[in-house]
């Protein structure tokens, strides 16, 4: 999936146009503790989209891989807040079997045409009417406004992780060279 | 800059982008392309 690669350059292309391109050289100053967690925790959640019966298992394990990251860095900016929307979206994917339910509605807007209870394809998602999905709200049915809007839907966990992320970089780039919360 | 600093900065975004495809559940469409505003559209087309 492109999109979230996508959505990182993009997070930094402009912090780059904001304090200058010059500063992105801080990024070696950004002392990640346990990277391999969140690398695991990546190829096991891929290989519960490979092996969907054991989806929940994977997701789980991966989600302590995860939880082990946040605590290790919980020192650094932007950390805190990427923790919670990485505990929504687990929350909400544990609740329905290890996926993310997206519901009807938001699919139609995606154009993509797929029976209730299907898996999007290479995706964690699976499409769930609000009744059938637990704790629905927290699904993928978020959506930018205009055409960016038809092609992706996100969820309340996506958007606080994206924003922990985006204070991470901004408080590397714009702040002295060690950032502590 | 020294090199080890590039590659410092790369496995930092390497990291942060292993979270984020990790962490984050969107759904997308699938399509590559945007389409564009009928009035540019127009204005290629001619």
């Amino acid at each position: 999936m492109r999109l979230l690669p996508l959505t990182l350059g993009l997070l930094l292309l402009a912090l780059a146009l904001w304090f200058g391109p010059r500063r992105l050289g801080r990024l070696a100053s950004l002392e990640l503790r346990g990277g391999w967690l969140a690398a695991l925790a990546l190829l096991v959640q891929a290989a519960g989209i490979a092996l969907p019966q054991l989806r929940l298992a994977l997701l789980l394990i991966s989600a302590a891989l995860l939880v082990r990251f946040c605590w290790l860095n919980r020192g650094l900016v932007g950390i805190g807040l990427a923790s919670c929307g990485i505990a929504l979206n687990m929350a909400v994917m544990a609740a329905n079997g290890g996926a993310m339910p997206i519901p009807p509605e938001s699919l139609a807007r995606l154009e993509m045409q797929l029976t209730v209870g299907s898996d999007l394809p290479l995706q964690k998602s699976r499409v769930l009417a609000d009744e059938e999905a637990v704790l629905a709200g927290l699904g993928d049915r978020l959506h930018l406004p205009g055409a960016l809007g038809d092609r992706v839907a996100w969820s309340i966990g996506d958007v606080l992780l994206i924003a922990g992320i985006a204070r991470l970089l901004a408080a590397t780039l714009g702040g002295p060279s060690r950032h502590a919360a | 800059m020294k090199r080890t600093s590039v590659v410092k900065g790369i496995v930092s975004v390497g990291i942060l982008l292993a979270l984020l495809l990790a962490g984050a559940a969107p759904s997308g469409s699938g399509r590559n392309s945007v389409e564009l505003p009928a009035p540019i559209l127009s204005l290629v087309s001619e």
